[in-house]
């Protein structure tokens, strides 16, 4: 007999440690600044920014505002000249008075490799003056022709390819579907992109630390070019533009060099690009000419070709690993449907209302406090430490939280307080059989063994469907992008693992390490004193 | 007390509600989808004077807007959203410009309004998705119940009314909120489908925990009869199932008294699909199993299921 109790008793100082072990766990990890364990860490910044270093989700916390605008493109002029002698700028000379003339400026000039010149015409401010489109007219076309053939001889092709077009609603939404792809690829941060008007994309994001992040992911790029960078005789080198272009490029990514390990950029052309690139790469293998890579007019990369590269699949080498993820985000934003630039960016407070929220809080903690006093009123002893079970409950599943980097939303905060309720009605449970048992004369000590026994059954069931409804939206949330279902289920989830640890081990604890106090003779403590009627 | 023989008023107060939320579902507008479905009109735009979030929501609220998302930028400086602003109303001055006089004549234009139209960012799809899910996760739970009351026979009664009970507390959730929308002006946006989804939990934990006490009370075999047992089970439970949903719901109040005017429709939710989900399970599931059990739906038992159990009556 002695044998056994002390063998409660052990295992009883056992139990108490390690919920003294997981509470100050838990409060170590809320107390840190940040934590960077767990698989969500390629996320946005460094642990969250909300009350404990928590990831609060835009509705609960606010977080960057931003609005990108689609950028018209230039129209282009391209010509060929037999004469193929005259230099970009004096092409620019030549053209730069007529355009003028009708209120255009020129841009730049190209040349291509098969003599062909390019003039990039930006779109004219007063679109309504000139033309609505703010693009050349065939009249300006014609002048420019006379122009040309007189300066510089017979010239060919002049064709005008008119940019500045209002965005399509499909290329609008080919851009916001790009920036989700790319903001939220697990579809866990719920952030809030949308179109705005004909031609803005607003993108609202959790934490505001975010911003700079986020900006250097989207980018806010136009055209990626490829360039053939020939050496010339004297050593130095001069750049040509290609029939290559970003549209050939299907996708870029960063990985590792199958055989030395190294980090690489992969990329991977369509069936027109992955011809030109052949013959591309067949031209300056084993030469000292170039290729180079331009997201606009900035060089992202260049470098020479070993052999010609069939199958249009090539890897980029001799860069850092964050250079081949920052190379890859910058190569395949360059496949934006159209451009787009940041034109507003602010700190934006919580969806929910940041003033609203505060009184929730406050309504929360009253309402937990509530909750509290009246589970001592009604449960004495018991609810007593039921009450300090749920604050053990709350911090180690806010830890979890935090550890796993969860971004809680209202949609997560649903879950929770579903979670909480079911830790509440898991405690209730049990006191319920307690004093049942308590009732038919048993002791203290028996009651609670029995009465935990007794609650068992239900609570399992309860909490175990609770879970499998956890996994089927779990796994149908990551399949069907339902983000919101994700938020509820993770939470729930969590929270519901939690909440039966709390009540079958916590609250137990608990209860039989007061027994084992002088306060354990005390039944009044444990059973309302108007129950002793009931057992007359 | 005797609760099966209440039965009546127990189905007369669920046809009651289920044939009010039928009715309000089918009274347009039945439900009023938020911004966040059908997209609306947004403004960025600053103030002269300074502005207290909470003053220029409650503006917006009167003056026909009770569901502008308000959000601030900067100092006196606000993102707002509304439903789609109309060009012309009958007096044939354009809403922009009557929100625009308005907020002019409250606190003074400084900046904007820029005013644009935002899509939804919701798809139709995505609640047609989740939808699915919750289907796929009410069929798990049938099977769940069933394969957990698997040593009483013909377990599966226990999980048909289990799910009978949550579909009829998410038809009255519905409906309140339909209802809701016709008074306060509520609408289905992202927090109603999540308080929906933790609705739906409480409702299939509490009819377990119910039908928990009758598989209880069925293996001890103390009462001979199902009606009794039912009974006898449902006096048993009746403190934890007041309790919880008590204290469930006295939380709730306080975030519905005293917190803040956004969470209001989903807390709103939450307090009818709690009590909807405690009464069901008394008042719906437990009803049905016994009348199911009893021979009373459902034709005679084909193998001699009472006898087999030693509960029939005689």
């Amino acid at each position: 007999m002695r044998k056994l109790k002390t063998l409660v008793l052990n295992s009883l100082a056992r139990r108490t440690l390690s919920v003294l072990l997981a509470t100050t766990t838990c409060v170590a990890v809320l107390g840190l600044s940040s934590v960077n364990v767990g698989p969500m860490n390629w996320q946005l910044g460094d642990g969250g920014s909300g009350p404990f270093g928590l990831r609060l989700g835009l509705d609960l916390q606010g977080g960057a505002h931003l609005v990108y605008q689609a950028v018209r493109t230039p129209s282009l002029v391209s010509f060929s000249s037999l004469d193929g002698s005259l230099s970009i700028d004096e092409i620019k000379t030549i053209t730069t008075p007529v355009l003028q003339s009708d209120g255009f400026e020129v841009e730049r000039v190209t040349l291509t490799g098969t003599q062909s010149y390019r003039i990039f015409v930006p779109c004219a401010l007063d679109d309504e003056v000139k033309n609505q489109m703010g693009v050349p007219s065939d009249n300006l076309m014609e002048q420019l022709e006379v122009t040309l053939s007189s300066e510089i001889g017979v010239i060919g092709d002049l064709v005008l390819k008119s940019g500045c077009q209002e965005p399509t609603p499909d290329q609008i939404e080919g851009v916001r579907y790009i920036i989700e792809q790319r903001i939220n690829p697990l579809g866990i941060t719920e952030p809030d992109i949308r179109t705005l008007g004909s031609d803005r994309i607003l993108l609202q994001l959790p934490g505001a630390q975010a911003i700079d992040d986020t900006k250097s992911l989207i980018g806010q790029t136009a055209n990626l070019s490829f360039k053939l960078r020939e050496m010339q005789g004297d050593g130095s080198f001069v750049d040509r533009d290609l029939d290559l272009s970003g549209d050939d490029l299907l996708r870029a990514y960063p990985g590792t060099h199958p055989q030395s390990g190294m980090p690489v950029v992969n990329l991977e052309f369509d069936t027109d690009g992955a011809r030109e690139f052949a013959t591309l790469t067949a031209q300056i293998a084993n030469t000292a000419d170039q290729l180079a890579f331009f997201l606009d007019e900035r060089e992202v990369f260049s470098g020479g070709a070993d052999e010609a590269i069939l199958g249009g699949r090539a890897f980029l080498r001799g860069i850092s690993a964050e250079e081949a993820q920052t190379i890859a985000i910058q190569l395949e934003s360059g496949k934006l449907p159209i451009p787009i630039k940041l034109i507003q960016e602010w700190e934006v407070d919580a969806s929910l209302g940041s003033d609203s929220l505060r009184k929730s809080l406050v309504a929360g903690v009253v309402g937990l406090i509530s909750l509290f006093v009246f589970m001592t009123a009604y449960y004495r002893l018991p609810g007593l430490l039921a009450s300090i079970a749920l604050l053990v409950y709350a911090t180690i599943t806010l830890g979890i939280f935090k550890i796993l980097g969860v971004t809680l939303t209202l949609s997560g905060m649903a879950g929770m307080i579903l979670s909480i309720g079911m830790a509440v009605d898991a405690n209730i449970l049990i006191f319920e059989r307690v004093k049942e048992e308590l009732r038919s004369g048993r002791t203290i000590r028996a009651s609670i063994e029995v009465g935990f026994n007794r609650a068992w059954p239900a609570i399992r069931d309860s909490n175990v469907s609770t879970l499998l409804t956890c996994v089927i939206l779990l796994w149908f949330g990551t399949r069907l992008a339902a983000s919101l279902v994700l938020g509820f289920a993770v939470t729930l989830s969590i929270g519901v693992i939690i909440s039966m640890f709390t009540a079958l081990f916590v609250t137990k604890t608990l209860l039989q390490l007061v027994v084992t106090t002088r306060l354990g003779a005390y039944l009044a403590l444990f059973i309302p004193s108007l129950i002793s009627r009931d057992q007359t | 007390m005797d609760f099966i023989a209440k039965r009546t008023w127990f189905m007369v107060i669920s046809l009651v509600c289920l044939l009010a939320s039928v009715v309000s579902l089918m009274t347009p507008p039945s439900l009023v989808l938020g911004i966040e479905f059908t997209g609306g009109s947004t403004m960025t735009v600053a103030f002269s004077r300074p502005v207290e979030q909470s003053d220029l929501r409650n503006l917006l609220e009167a003056n026909g807007h009770p569901n502008a998302t308000i959000q601030s930028l900067d100092v006196d400086r606000y993102f707002i959203r509304t439903r789609t602003l109309i060009e012309t109303d009958v007096t044939g001055k354009s809403e922009k410009v009557q929100l625009l006089e308005l907020l002019d004549l409250n606190y003074g234009i400084a900046d904007g309004p820029d005013f644009a139209d935002v899509s939804g960012m919701v798809a139709q799809e995505t609640v047609r998705n989740a939808a699915i899910a919750v289907g796929f996760a009410v069929v798990g739970i049938l099977f769940y119940i069933t394969w957990a009351f698997r040593r009483i026979p013909r377990s599966f009664k226990y999980g048909v009314c289990a799910v009978v009970a949550l579909i009829h507390d998410v038809v009255i959730v519905i409906g309140a909120f339909s209802i809701f929308g016709k008074l306060i002006g509520a609408q289905v946006d992202t927090m109603f489908i999540t308080a929906l989804l933790a609705v739906i939990g409480y409702s299939v934990n509490d009819t377990i925990v119910v039908f928990d006490r009758i598989r209880e009370n069925i293996q001890r075999g103390v009462i001979r009869d199902f009606r009794g047992v039912a009974n006898f089970s449902l006096s048993e439970s009746l403190g934890r199932s007041l309790n919880t949903s008590l204290t469930v719901i006295l939380t709730l109040l306080a975030l519905l008294l005293i917190g803040g005017d956004t969470l209001r429709d989903f807390i709103l939710v939450f307090l009818v699909g709690v009590t909807a989900g405690t009464y069901s399970s008394i008042g719906v599931a437990t009803q049905l199993l016994v009348a199911w059990e009893t021979r009373q739906i459902g034709g005679a038992p084909r193998s001699g299921l009472l006898r087999r159990l030693g509960l029939g009556r005689g």
